[in-house]
């Protein structure tokens, strides 16, 4: 199903009283329309369970 | 399975090894037939134990590294694409990473047992970054569990290697039934699934021009709610968009401003 997570997470902002749309076609449409992108910030990543982190 | 229990007493340790190999890295043949009509041919005295044992460990280890490798080379990729099939990716792929994270030590000892689990198994261990050293140990304690029962049992019991083997062709009749019947109720369950998540969808959709439009104006937010394996270290996103992570959304609810409207994407 496409924008699957953000369909759902969407509905669920509006059951917040939230305004939330879905960006048709993603981070692929951004990028096709020529609009700037940057890193992902390492403070924003969820470290998942590891072994080992080496 | 008779035809390769005498192929195996043809072509001797390298057709053993050849299928332990084929097994070990996912295609669907009876390595454990293999294993016991080996060990039947050394009790009879027509195979050398030596080359069979140095060829079935050479031939699992260099499977198995091969998927750690896989899994280690690809990262978080591998369990988003495992958890396509799952409902909800997010919480799949966190809860697969828990589980493995707890019990993925036992289950390299035992994956080897069950079909399918073993060709996974390796791959998992690898995205995980379990320690090459770790894994290496317990993947040989679990190849050696599992060479060693086969072997084994056909060792003991050579002169009833055709009843085990016709057994085995039994059992595995009775595992395509019921594999069969798993996968058409999977299908079923997805298809309903995918049905309720389309019914549930009630989320307006915009273009590109229209958000960038809403930027303009000072009165938007965009949020990138992406899996693991997509947002992750060495990725990109939309410039000035914010992280909303899809499990923990009702910690980052309250942090949401109440008067923009929050602009929403996936890859």
């Amino acid at each position: 199903m496409q924008e699957a997570t953000s369909a759902r997470v969407a509905r669920l902002l509006k059951e917040n009283g939230l305004d939330a749309n879905v960006i048709r076609g993603g981070l692929s449409a951004w990028r096709k329309a020529g609009q700037p992108v940057e890193a992902v910030p390492e403070q924003d990543l969820l470290h998942l369970p590891t072994f080992s982190r080496g | 399975m008779t035809d390769l229990v005498e192929k195996i007493a043809r072509h001797g340790p390298a057709l053993v090894a050849l299928v332990c190999f084929l097994e070990a890295v996912g295609f669907p043949l009876p390595a454990a037939v293999a294993l016991l009509a080996a060990g039947a041919l050394i009790a009879l005295g027509k195979m050398a134990w030596q080359p069979a044992a140095a060829g079935v460990f050479a031939a699992f280890v260099v499977a198995d590294l091969l998927l750690y490798s896989l899994g280690r080379f690809t990262g978080w990729w591998l369990l988003g694409a495992i958890c396509r099939l799952s409902a909800n990716r997010e919480s799949c792929i966190l809860n697969a990473a828990r589980t493995f994270y707890k019990r993925g030590r036992a289950v390299m000892l035992f994956a080897k047992f069950v079909p399918g689990l073993a060709a996974m198994a390796a791959p998992l261990a690898g995205s995980m970054r379990m320690p090459l050293r770790e894994f290496i140990g317990l993947d040989a304690a679990g190849i050696l569990l599992y060479a060693g029962t086969y072997v084994s049992i056909g060792y003991i019991f050579s002169d009833m290697l055709a009843v085990i083997v016709g057994a085995l062709a039994h059992l595995g009749k009775v595992a395509e039934l019921l594999l069969a019947t798993a996968v058409i109720l999977f299908v079923a369950h997805r298809i309903w699934t995918v049905r309720r998540l389309r019914e549930a969808d009630t989320a307006p959709r915009v273009t590109v021009d229209q958000v960038l439009h809403q930027l303009r104006q000072g009165d938007a937010l965009i949020a990138d709610v992406r899996s693991h394996g997509y947002y992750d270290r060495g990725s990109t996103r939309i410039k000035g968009s914010v992280r909303l992570e899809p499990n923990r959304l009702p910690e980052a609810l309250a942090e949401l401003p109440q008067d923009k409207k929050i602009y929403l994407y996936c890859t």
